[in-house]
């Protein structure tokens, strides 16, 4: 068959193709009057699935929670779903059809700061709201965008108070920094790096690892030589659960510290008692007796039978975010809401939820010790004062020097 | 450099290396008797080592009991896909050469084993969900204290007793038993192999259940020692290949012998070259061999 | 000396202005359509240029989207931090990319099948963490948003249908130019050398030149392609070079057919269009991704195009 005709053929092909998908994809109702479609991307798929399942669950109850009592300004809301995998492309393809097909009114997402950034610019050129209640690159509220907010502590915020709080109490004269080498690994380890020199703390080990992987005993060794007095990591979950467990394996009893990414219950039962000692930020603690964030707790636990992370709490303040600020706007006009949700203060999971000029909310950054409370692992809040539950142990007493 | 780091990444290199010698020696027989370059390989480290937790949660006991029990499930679903896809292709494409033998062979086994390992990490994510887990065994908090500051966990010895046993079985069994020469006989020269009297379909399934096997047992040993989630997998099939490209395709040996030059490189390059260039050491070393002996270290397609 | 005929290169030509006014209408279907078909063209022109590496030459590779990301980093840093004209980017960005590929061409000239596929695969991971830690250059593994769109004179290609019918019409220029370079004397060349090496290297045929040159032609094309898709999508990040994003144009080329350059473009539109129509089903669609991906290679190992090939063929009795 000569190729031309093949060609031919192709292109008729491939035409008729994506007729068929387009007449299908178009088929997408429109919004009903009385409702208004919020969309939720999340890494459902992949090696970050764990995280996007608890951003899923905290947006469903969320929207069952604002349309249980009538919804924003009568109006009920839709909750559209897409899975980016934490992939940039696949994340663009989905908020373009959020927009296009769906016609959403906001957008809640995402986790990867990568993927957040990816989406950015397609958002806001279509004046939708961005409510970021995972990624934390500081980045993504420095750019000017006036319909982004993030509903979650950033990264500078998070590891500037993290190296303070360590400084001040743990009194260390030497560190070691290990982290993941993404762009949370190395964000983190910049900012904490500088502060601490800038403290005079000796930095004696700066170690990366690549996603994926599971043995971190070449890492862990060099720091161990090294002899640090306390030891930063910025990792996730599963990370940061190996990372303890291999440290005690080759005998490194040192002060770990990280950073947010590993506030959850699956992360205490990952790592059982080597995550003891270990100090660490977090932005929501489901231990919490504030009233707001019992309610959230005890609907999500009703919901899913799990405990909530971190990131559901994100995402459920987000969504409140939105709901308050409509309602304080008392329209859906974007620019008006984009206006008042800089001005509204809210109890929300996380604490009260007030927004800057950026849009980068102001939440309280707690830092807390798992400790061993009546034989059970539990995350005791040190710092700030008016939130603390117990005094820091030092690693010689939980573990003998 | 402090002798000691040095003493110490070697003898975790070395342990290290114990485990990638035995998920690569089953991914390099599959290559070396059926010419099969399975990339889904790691789905069934991952499976093994999730099936070792859903018997765990059955029937209670201890991961390292239950391995064996898993590892023969995997090696069965082994034989059940081999069956179900592939063994249909041999028979068709038997005797396949040059161009031929690359599309319809290299490639098309390439492309249906991504396939097959993107539908098994799915599989998995939906069965167990996505959050990581962690199977606890009774050895599992045992460190062993040696002098000078060195210790190492029971449970990764144990690991890495499991798999030099496991390899010094089947080289033995590959070695001295009947269907092991038949193995390697139908590696050597399949239409010779099936000349002879060996029914050679029956040699694949029995190659696909050890390879499948072999990775399961890998994938719960290790269970104990990190946590498990689907795309664990994923994670280790790369630098299996890259385990058994260095030893060379097909040649068990030189798998076992990659496995852990591959860990013992790793461990030194983290300390010399920075531990962000650790996963590129592999990658280097296999280059450099395949640059100088393109059939790798041990060469030649002999088991 | 390319050895086409002035005649063929007019009639396929024709084909290629026809396909260009049947697929002009398609903006008119909105921007979300006119995205993914936008996204098709940019891995249309990958794939097929892959193509020319595996269905023409016989050469796997499985680090394909590594040129794809040097094309796009390249454009990028070259006009943000150079004020480069971006058009002049992209073709820096193909050179720089196919200097890549003769870096990777030449030490795998003797490695064939699953050899050269998993070097393929570590020179793809080499590339991804270069991109990573070499953060002074490439600004690290965050990525680098606010990428400059590609100037258009009149029409401004930020908007989705202006950017379409410039991707439209570059894609089928890429297409006719691999389409040609398969027809000349040198796609013969390098086809003789997919059916048999030693038969090729007999005849006189520089084997180790074509090899290379095949390299060199295929991932010049990839990082064009690279390029257009960073001034599109206009933020990159080093995700761009993961082995998955390779695996996924290696898939298209195959899935749709290779060693044709036409079924390359089907494969990347069924892909893409796959991902979306299974997105509703969240966490299952790679379920069914997964199943379709060993269907098809199972029972049609000629791909897509073969199969409608096949089913012409019967139709016609």
């Amino acid at each position: 068959m000569p190729a031309s005709r093949g060609l031919l053929i192709g292109i008729v092909a491939v035409v008729v193709v994506i007729a068929v998908v387009a007449a299908f994809l178009l088929m997408t109702q429109p919004a009903a009057g009385g409702t208004v479609k919020i969309g939720l991307i999340a890494p459902l798929t992949g090696s970050l699935a764990e995280h996007g399942l608890d951003m899923k669950q905290a947006a469903i109850l969320a929207v069952e929670e604002i349309n249980s009592k009538g919804g924003i300004l009568g109006k009920r809301i839709e909750l559209v779903i897409e899975d980016t995998a934490c992939k940039a492309d696949l994340a663009t393809a989905a908020v373009q059809k959020m927009i296009t097909q769906d016609n959403v009114y906001a957008v809640v997402g995402e986790y990867c700061s990568t993927v957040t950034l990816a989406v950015q610019p397609t958002l806001m050129e279509n004046k939708k709201l961005l409510l970021v209640p995972v990624s934390v690159a500081t980045k993504i509220t420095e750019q000017g965008y006036k319909y982004t907010f993030r509903s979650c502590a950033n990264q500078w915020m998070q590891t500037t108070q993290h190296a303070d709080f360590v400084y001040e109490h743990l009194k260390p004269r030497t560190a070691a920094m290990l982290g993941i080498n993404d762009d949370y690994g190395r964000e983190g380890l910049k900012i904490w790096g500088d502060r601490m020199k800038e403290k005079g703390v000796r930095i004696v080990a700066e170690e990366y690892f690549d996603a994926g992987t599971t043995d971190f005993t070449p890492q862990l060794s060099k720091i161990k030589a090294a002899n640090p007095d306390v030891i930063f990591v910025v990792a996730n979950i599963r990370d940061a659960a190996n990372i303890l467990k291999q440290a005690h394996e080759i005998g490194l009893y040192k002060q770990f510290t990280m950073l947010g990414g590993v506030t959850s219950e699956e992360f205490l039962q990952l790592a059982g008692n080597d995550a003891l000692g270990l100090v660490h930020v977090s932005y929501f603690e489901p231990t919490s007796k504030r009233p707001a964030a019992q309610e959230f707790v005890q609907k999500f636990v009703q919901k899913w039978n799990r405990t909530p992370a971190m990131y559901a709490a994100g995402v459920w303040d987000a969504f409140m975010t939105l709901k308050y600020g409509v309602e304080k706007a008392g329209t859906w006009d974007v620019d008006k809401v984009a206006e008042a949700i800089r001005t509204v203060r809210f109890e929300g999971a996380q604490g009260t939820i007030y927004y800057d000029e950026k849009g980068q909310a102001q939440t309280k950054v707690l830092l807390v010790q798992v400790q061993k409370v009546d034989g059970k692992l539990k995350r005791v809040i040190l710092y700030p004062e008016s939130d603390k539950e117990g005094e820091y142990i030092p690693p010689e007493r939980i573990w003998g020097s | 450099m402090q002798p000691m780091l040095f003493l110490e990444q070697t003898i975790l290199g070395l342990m290290m290396g114990g485990i990638y010698a035995s998920v690569g020696v089953g991914l390099t027989m599959i290559f070396g008797v059926m010419r099969l370059s399975n990339f889904a390989h790691g789905e069934f480290y991952m499976l093994g080592a999730f099936l070792i937790y859903t018997l765990v949660n059955a029937l209670g006991g201890d991961p390292y009991v239950l391995a064996p029990i898993s590892a023969v499930a995997v090696g069965l679903i082994g034989i059940a896909l081999n069956k179900l896809i592939f063994l249909s292709l041999y028979k068709e494409l038997r005797g396949a050469k040059g161009a031929a033998a690359f599309f319809f062979q290299d490639l098309r086994f390439i492309m249906l084993t991504i396939g097959l390992s993107i539908l098994l990490v799915d599989l998995a994510l939906v069965l167990w969900g996505p959050i990581p887990i962690s199977i606890p065994s009774v050895f599992t908090a045992h460190i062993i204290k040696l002098p000078g500051g060195l210790s190492f966990s029971l449970a990764r010895i144990i690991a890495f007793v499991v798999a030099m046993v496991s390899l010094i079985v089947l080289y033995t069994f590959l070695m001295t038993t009947k269907t092991g020469k038949a193995i390697r006989a139908t590696s050597q020269n399949p239409s010779a192999a099936a000349l002879v009297g060996i029914n050679t379909y029956k040699i694949y399934d029995i190659t696909m259940f050890i390879s499948t096997a072999l990775a399961a047992l890998a994938g719960g040993i290790l269970g104990p020692i990190y946590n498990i989630y689907p795309t664990m997998g994923l994670d280790v099939v790369a630098k299996a290949f890259v385990v058994v490209i260095t030893g060379g395709m097909g040649n068990v040996v030189g798998s076992m012998l990659a496995g852990f030059l591959i860990g013992l490189a790793e461990g030194w390059g983290g300390l010399i070259f920075g531990t962000e260039y650790r996963q590129v050491v592999a990658f280097v070393i296999m280059i450099l061999v395949l640059w100088f002996r393109p059939q790798g270290i041990l060469g030649g397609r002999k088991s | 000396m390319l050895g086409i005929t002035k005649d063929v290169a007019l009639r396929v030509a024709r084909y290629y202005a026809l396909a260009f006014i049947l697929l002009s209408p398609l903006p008119l279907a909105g921007d979300y359509i006119t995205h993914l078909a936008i996204m098709i063209m940019l891995y249309s022109i990958t794939a097929a240029s892959l193509d020319i590496l595996v269905g023409y030459t016989g050469r796997l590779s499985l680090g394909h989207a590594a040129f794809y990301a040097v094309g796009a980093y390249t454009s990028t840093l070259l006009s943000m931090n150079a004020g480069v004209n971006p058009w002049i980017g992209i073709l820096v960005g193909g050179i720089l990319a196919s200097l890549f590929g003769l870096v990777l061409g030449i030490p795998s000239l003797k490695l064939r099948g699953p050899y050269l596929a998993i070097s393929t695969l570590g020179f793809g991971v080499i590339v991804q963490l270069m991109l990573i830690n070499l953060d002074w250059l490439t600004r690290g593994p965050i990525g680098i948003p606010g990428i400059p769109p590609l100037p258009g004179g009149p029409l401004d290609l930020r908007s989705k249908s202006s950017f379409y019918y410039i991707a439209l019409l570059l894609t089928l220029v890429i297409v006719y130019a691999l389409h040609m370079i398969s027809r000349s004397r040198i796609g013969k060349i390098l086809m003789s050398i997919r059916e048999d090496e030693d038969a090729a290297l007999s005849v006189g045929v520089n084997v180790p030149l074509f090899k290379v040159l095949a390299f060199i032609i295929s991932t010049f094309f990839a990082g064009l392609a690279g390029g257009l898709y960073a001034h599109y999508i206009r933020y990159i990040s080093p995700a761009m070079s993961a082995l998955s994003e390779s695996i996924n144009i290696l898939s298209m080329t195959i899935i749709g057919g290779f060693g044709t350059l036409v079924g390359p473009l089907m494969g990347a539109a069924l892909l893409t269009i796959l991902q979306e129509i299974l997105r509703p089903y969240l966490e299952y669609r790679y379920l069914i991704y997964g199943a379709l991906i060993v269907i098809v290679m199972k029972f049609f190992p000629s791909g897509i195009y073969g199969l409608v090939q096949s089913l012409l063929r019967r139709m016609r009795g």
